[in-house]
């Protein structure tokens, strides 16, 4: 599932309901009101707000929380009167068919939700799942050769963030009079793949102490890759990272 | 002062060309910059006006059409990319790395953005009923959703608008061509399998 999903770790909710009839959050609450999936007349209304003015008593609470409570509350109150007042006995959806104008109107709103949930699943459910549905150009070949990089550059890009988020930063305090060579380390890249073959992607920096070495073995990484010397891989998403030495026979 | 060494100038005939007929070398400018360029970035490249290039991008656009690439065109922006068509060719030679799936908050919020744009915050939570202040901010970060503008109401809310990224990622031309929302029509209950089960809608927001 994507980060977006939120079936693990959900915060606990911000305004829980505890009322004959409903248990859960208030969100949720409206949510289904909006749907029509609850019956509104029966639902205590007063005892939710009693339960939250409560609350308020007891503890400081951030005045975002008490807007958005209020925005709740009101939307609440909105549909319940729809639901009571005389003209409310109006099936939601035939009001919306009658008046689609009527923004204001909770029919009108609910049929337009559930347009655009129809919209969401026919336009963009499939983009989604599969991802994008068109594409610009995606490397230029003379500058990374796209033979020696089988993997999209954000790939390689965001294992190195990986890195350098291990390493600790440069101590701002200490002016440091080490210097590292980004030659020197694609000498030392280059024999270490010539030794090896084959190394993990993280392997290239097990021996960086900082950041800076880091980024010079990132460097030479690069510029073995545009020497054509060294190749990327990687088999699959999330699988792992290689760097592999391109000998002068593979090469030709 | 002019560079001496470097003869860039923009070729006489150019200069009377009729827009329409830039489209060729606007084309060949988007593929080979690789990347959106807005109509005055093109009209200075050559030597036009904007309005020029955005006649030549019409002409363009319509002349792409049956071929594997199209002219994505957002507001004054333009760029040259591959067809939803062809989009299982694409993906099989690049391979491409599929972005995090968006949630059905973050799908649903997103079709109101694209359909009722400019709007506020509130305004979509007046339709989805929820507060959308996260999966807004996450259709934000991914490059879906961008302000377009302020509202002229007291606070000057942000206005939401949807992207270049946006049509990239549903394969349109431009945000004109969204299939028509029938007004005021009652879309039945969608099925539940695509759904999956009703989530609790303000943790699923926040859980960004």
């Amino acid at each position: 599932m994507s980060e977006l999903d939120p079936s693990t770790d959900a915060p606990p909710p911000r305004f829980p309901v505890d009322v004959p009839g409903f248990q859960g959050p208030l969100e949720q609450l409206v949510a289904i009101a909006h749907r029509g999936e609850i019956d509104l007349a029966a639902l205590p209304v007063s005892e939710i707000t009693a339960c939250f003015r409560a609350r308020l008593e007891e503890a400081d609470t951030d005045p975002r929380a008490i807007a958005d409570f209020l925005t709740l509350a009101s939307r609440l109150l909105a549909l319940k009167a729809a639901r009571l007042l005389p003209d409310g006995a109006i099936d939601a959806e035939e009001a919306a068919l009658e008046d689609p104008t009527q923004v204001d109107d909770p029919g009108a709103r609910l049929a337009e939700y559930r347009l655009f949930r129809a919209a969401a699943e026919a336009l963009l459910a499939d983009a989604s799942e599969q991802g994008a549905r068109s594409f610009l150009s995606t490397v230029c070949p003379d500058v990374v050769p796209s033979e020696r990089l089988t993997i999209a550059p954000e790939r390689l890009l965001n294992a190195f963030r990986a890195v350098l988020e291990r390493l600790p930063d440069t101590d701002t305090l200490d002016v440091p009079v080490t210097s590292v060579s980004v030659e020197a380390k694609t000498a030392e890249l280059r024999d270490l793949l010539i030794a090896r073959g084959t190394l993990r992607f993280d392997e290239v920096f097990a021996a960086a102490r900082s950041r800076l070495e880091a980024v010079a073995g990132f460097l030479a990484l690069l510029e073995l890759i545009k020497r054509g010397e060294a190749r990327v891989d990687q088999e699959g998403n999330f699988g792992e990272i290689t760097v592999t030495a391109v000998t002068a026979d593979a090469h030709g | 002062m002019a560079d001496p060494e470097i003869d860039r100038a923009v070729p006489d005939h150019v200069r009377f060309l009729p827009a329409e007929e830039l489209d060729t070398a606007l084309e060949a400018v988007c593929f080979a910059l690789n990347r959106s360029l807005t109509l005055a970035e093109a009209a200075s490249v050559l030597g036009r006006t904007p309005e020029d290039l955005a006649v030549a991008a019409e002409t363009l656009a319509i002349r792409l059409r049956g071929r594997g690439l199209m002219l994505q065109r957002h507001q004054d922006e333009v760029q040259l990319v591959t067809r939803p068509e062809v989009v299982w060719a694409v993906q099989r030679a690049l391979n491409p790395e599929r972005p995090g799936r968006l949630s059905r908050p973050a799908l649903e919020t997103l079709a109101i953005v694209a359909y009722r744009q400019p709007l506020t915050r509130a305004g979509v939570e007046a339709i989805r009923g929820v507060n959308c202040e996260a999966v807004l901010d996450s259709l934000e970060r991914r490059g879906l959703v961008a302000e377009v503008g302020r509202q002229d109401t007291p606070g000057h809310p942000r206005l939401f608008g949807t992207t270049l990224r946006f049509l990239e990622v549903v394969g349109l031309e431009r945000v004109e061509d969204l299939p028509p929302l029938p007004e005021g029509t009652v879309i039945p209950e969608l099925p539940a399998e695509r759904w999956e089960e009703e989530p609790a809608p303000l943790p699923e927001e926040a859980a960004t």
